[in-house]
C-alpha cells in the first residue's frame, strides 16, 4: 500500500540529511494529510512563454526540478525544501508568464462499500434513513441517515481482524453458515469444531437446540465481508471461536460460563463477546473476568433488556452481572435504535454502562429455520385440551389451553382426576439437520399436588407413554406462572427423528385446583448444515457484537496495544449522544472510524537535568 | 490546515528556531544569573501504528504557567523516522526556573493528535 512508499521516501530523505545538510537529496513526494500533494505545483504556461521564459520562471521559484506533463504547455515543478504548493499557487496566481498555478491534489476512491445482498438493511453499519420490512422494533423505522457507526470509512483503512481472535460466549454458532464458515478460528486437530461446548460437555459448539442466539451475535461481529451473499461483520474477515455455554431456551449457569471464558483466554481469544446477563453477583464469573484482564483480553458484555417488564433500567440501580463489575477490561453496551434514541428494552447506567451501539432491527446470520406451530393440525387433543383464540388472558392468536375455556375472563378450573395429553409428531430426520430445538411459553395456575409436564418420545404417539417427562410446575408449592419459558435440546434427547411426538400433561388429584395451562409462542429450530438464512433481531446482546468488532478492529489496526488501550478507544473515541448523556460513563455511541483514528494520551512522561 | 508534515530539514529549522526562540532566551545580558541547561524529557511510547509509521510522531510542549494549554505553548516536534516506533526521547534547552511540560502524539491520520499527557514539572538550577 501507498504507505510503505511514503516510508521509504522519508527514511530516504531523513538518513541524507542527517549525513550533511548540505546535500541534496532526491525530489521526494509528500504525501501528507493536506489533500495535495505539498511540494508539486503544476503550472500551465502561456503560449507566448518559450522555454527561456519557464526557465527563468522556474528559477524564481528555486524549483528543485519540474517534469512537463504530456498535457500542452502543462509542467509540475518541484518545490525547494519547505515551501507550500497552495501558497506559492496564491503567490503567482496573476503572474503573466502562466495561465494558472495549482496544487497537484489527491484522489482517492470512494469510501469502502461491501457487495454483500443485505448490506442495505445494515443500517447500523450505514444509516441511510433506510426503512426496514417486517421490523421487530416499530419506533424510529426508518431512523436518521447518518446516525450508524461510520463503518465505511473504517473499511477505507481496515476490514480483515484475522489477527484478532474474538470468542463468543453464547449459545454456540453455526459454523456451517455460509457467510460465518470461512471466518471461524481454527483450533487445529484439538479442536476441529471452532470451539467447545461447555453445556454438552463436547468438542462441537454447533447449537444441537437450534438455538440462533450465538449465531447471530457472531454474524454481526464477522459475517463475511463483501462475498455477495447475506450480510457483512463489522470486521469482513476475523476470526470467531465458538464457546457454547448457554442452552435450550439461552440459559446457562456459573460454573459453564466461567469455564467458556477460561477456555477462550487459554486457547488465545483477545476479545470476548458476552451477549447474556443476570442479576446476582458471581464471585466465580467474576474472577474469570479478572483472569481474563491479567491475559490481557478484552470482554464485551451487554447491558440487559430491562428485565421481566422489558422497559429500560438503571444498572447502577439494580446491578445486572456481568455489565456491573468493575474490571476494567469490561466494556458494557447499550442498545441505540435507528435515531440513536435509547431502545426501549435497554438497560443504561451513569457509571456501569461505557457505551451505546446499534441494537434494535439489526440483521444477522441465524443457525437455521424455525417454525413456529399454531396448534391447527396434526394435534392429538387429550381430555381437556384445546385450542383457542385471543381472549381476555390470551394475547397470542393460538394457544393451547386446559381447560378449553382458560382463555375466558370468567374460565373456571381445570378437572379432578385429569391424566390429560396433547401431542404432535415432527419429522426432524431430514439431512442437514444439524441440531434442534423446541421452545414454548407456558402460563399456568397450578396446585402443587397436580402436575404439568412436558413430553419427548423419539418414536412417535403419545410421547408419555415410553418417552421422557419433564415437570414444569414446581412440586414444593402452588403456583402461578406467567411467560415461563420452556425449552428442550431434541438432539440430545435422540429425536432427530422423522416422529418426534412433542406435547404437554396435565395430570390432577381429587382436590385443590386452580385454572390451568396456557402453551404458546411454540417453536421448533433447527440448525441446519450450510444454512444461509437470516433475521431481525433486538436486544443488548445485537449492540454488544458491534462493540466487539470494534475492538478487533482496533486491535487489529493497532496490534502493539494492550487491553487498555483497546478499550479506552472504543469508549472514548465515539459520538457524543444526547440519549446515552448521563446513562453511560462516556456518553457515546461506538464509531468505527474514529476509533482507529484516535490515540491515547502519552504517558509516563519525565524530564531529568542533564549535568 | 497545517501543513505538519514537512521534509525533516524543516523540522530541523524549526527546532533551532524554538531553541533559540520558543524555549528559553538565556540571554544573560544584564547581569542576570540565568543559565541555560539541557533537559531530557522521555515518554513512554504510544501503542498506535499510526504514531509509530510515516507522518506520526510526538509534539513535547513546554512552558512557564503551569496548567497551560498545549495551543499557542511552544514545542518541539519529535517525528517518527524508521524502525518500528517513533523516538519517546528529545532534549529541551531551558533556562533556570520551573518548566512545565505535556506530550502529545499525532498521526497522519490524526494530526491535530491526541489529548495531552499529564502536566510534569521540572526546576531547571
Amino acid at each position: 500500500m501507498s504507505n510503505k512508499y511514503y516510508v521509504w521516501f522519508l527514511v530516504a530523505l531523513a538518513l541524507s540529511f542527517s549525513a550533511s545538510a548540505a546535500q541534496k537529496a532526491a525530489p521526494v513526494a509528500d504525501h501528507g494529510a493536506a489533500g495535495y500533494v505539498v511540494g508539486e505545483l503544476l503550472v500551465k504556461f502561456k503560449p507566448q512563454s518559450d522555454t527561456a521564459v519557464q526557465g527563468s520562471f522556474m528559477a524564481e521559484l528555486n524549483a528543485r526540478g519540474h517534469k512537463a506533463l504530456s498535457r500542452s504547455r502543462v509542467h509540475k515543478i518541484f518545490l525547494p525544501q519547505g515551501a507550500d504548493a497552495q501558497a506559492m499557487a496564491a503567490l503567482y496566481a496573476a503572474d503573466p508568464r502562466i495561465e494558472y498555478a495549482q496544487p497537484n491534489y489527491i484522489y482517492r476512491t470512494m469510501v469502502t462499500v461491501p457487495d454483500d445482498i443485505d448490506y442495505g438493511k445494515l443500517w447500523g453499519l450505514k444509516n441511510t434513513g433506510q426503512t426496514l420490512a417486517s421490523p421487530v422494533y416499530g419506533s424510529n423505522n426508518p431512523g436518521i441517515a447518518g446516525y450508524d457507526m461510520n463503518a465505511e470509512a473504517a473499511w477505507d483503512l481496515l476490514t480483515d481482524c484475522r489477527s484478532v481472535v474474538v470468542a463468543v460466549v453464547d449459545t454456540g454458532v453455526n459454523y456451517t453458515h455460509d457467510d460465518l464458515v470461512a471466518n471461524m478460528w481454527d483450533g487445529g486437530i484439538t479442536y476441529p469444531n471452532h470451539g467447545y461446548d461447555f453445556v454438552d460437555t463436547d468438542n462441537d459448539p454447533i447449537p444441537s437446540d437450534g438455538e440462533s442466539h450465538g449465531t447471530h451475535v457472531a454474524g454481526t461481529i464477522a459475517a463475511v465481508g463483501n462475498n455477495a451473499a447475506g450480510t457483512t461483520g463489522v470486521c469482513w474477515q476475523a476470526e470467531i471461536m465458538s464457546v457454547r455455554v448457554l442452552g435450550a431456551g439461552g440459559s446457562g449457569t456459573t460454573d459453564d460460563i466461567a469455564q467458556g471464558v477460561d477456555f477462550a483466554v487459554a486457547q488465545g481469544a483477545k476479545v470476548i463477546n458476552m451477549s447474556l446477563g443476570g442479576g446476582s453477583f458471581d464471585h466465580t464469573f467474576s474472577d474469570a473476568i479478572a483472569d481474563a484482564r491479567t491475559a490481557g483480553v478484552v470482554v464485551v458484555v451487554a447491558a440487559g433488556n430491562g428485565g421481566a417488564d422489558g422497559m429500560s433500567d438503571n444498572n447502577d440501580v439494580t446491578p445486572q452481572y456481568p455489565c456491573s463489575y468493575t474490571h476494567d477490561n469490561i466494556i458494557c453496551v447499550a442498545a441505540l435504535d435507528q435515531s440513536y434514541a435509547l431502545a426501549s428494552f435497554s438497560n443504561y447506567g451513569a457509571t456501569s454502562v461505557d457505551v451505546g451501539a446499534p441494537g434494535v432491527n439489526v440483521q444477522s446470520s441465524i443457525a437455521g429455520v424455525t417454525t413456529t406451530d399454531n396448534f391447527s393440525a396434526g394435534w392429538t387433543l387429550g381430555g381437556n385440551w384445546a385450542v383457542s383464540g385471543a381472549d381476555y388472558w390470551c394475547s397470542s392468536a393460538s394457544s393451547l389451553v386446559n381447560p378449553s375455556d382458560y382463555c375466558e375472563q370468567l374460565g373456571g378450573y381445570y378437572a379432578p382426576n385429569a391424566n390429560d395429553a396433547a401431542y404432535k409428531a415432527f419429522d426432524l430426520s431430514a439431512a442437514g439437520v444439524l441440531g434442534a430445538g423446541v421452545s414454548a411459553y407456558v402460563d399456568y395456575y397450578m396446585d402443587v399436588t397436580d402436575s404439568l409436564s412436558f413430553g419427548i418420545k423419539s418414536t412417535g404417539g403419545d410421547p408419555f407413554s415410553g418417552g421422557t417427562t419433564v415437570r414444569i410446575n414446581s412440586d414444593q408449592s402452588s403456583e402461578v406462572v406467567l411467560g415461563a419459558v420452556v425449552a428442550y435440546d431434541l438432539t440430545q434427547s435422540g429425536c432427530l427423528t422423522a416422529n418426534c411426538s412433542l406435547g404437554v400433561r396435565l395430570v390432577s388429584d381429587a382436590s385443590n385446583h386452580s385454572y390451568g395451562a396456557r402453551v404458546y409462542g411454540f417453536e421448533i429450530n433447527k440448525t441446519i448444515s450450510g444454512a444461509d438464512t437470516y433475521a431481525l433481531y433486538n436486544g443488548t446482546s445485537m449492540a454488544t457484537p458491534h462493540a466487539a468488532g470494534l475492538a478487533a478492529m482496533v486491535w487489529s489496526y493497532n496490534p502493539a496495544y494492550t487491553y487498555a488501550d483497546v478499550v479506552s478507544s472504543v469508549k472514548n473515541s465515539g459520538d457524543a449522544v444526547a440519549a446515552l448523556y448521563g446513562k453511560s460513563s462516556s456518553g457515546r455511541a461506538v464509531d468505527a472510524y474514529k476509533a482507529l483514528q484516535y490515540i491515547q494520551a502519552p504517558t509516563g512522561v519525565t524530564a531529568v537535568v542533564l549535568p | 490546515m497545517e501543513g505538519r508534515v514537512r521534509f525533516p530539514l524543516l523540522i530541523s529549522l524549526a527546532l533551532l528556531v524554538s531553541v533559540i526562540i520558543g524555549c528559553g532566551s538565556g540571554s544573560g545580558s544584564g547581569g542576570g544569573s540565568s543559565t541555560i541547561s539541557t533537559i531530557a524529557v522521555s515518554w513512554i511510547a504510544n501503542g498506535e501504528s499510526g504514531v509509530n509509521s510515516a507522518g506520526g510522531g510526538y509534539k513535547v510542549y513546554h512552558s512557564t504557567t503551569s496548567g497551560f494549554s498545549v495551543s499557542g505553548a511552544g514545542f518541539v516536534d519529535v517525528p517518527y523516522v524508521s524502525g518500528p516506533i517513533a523516538p519517546t526521547t528529545t532534549n529541551l534547552s531551558l533556562a533556570t526556573g520551573t518548566h512545565y511540560i505535556k506530550v502529545v502524539a499525532y498521526s497522519a491520520l490524526n494530526p491535530s493528535g491526541s489529548p495531552a499527557s499529564t502536566q510534569i514539572a521540572v526546576t531547571v538550577p
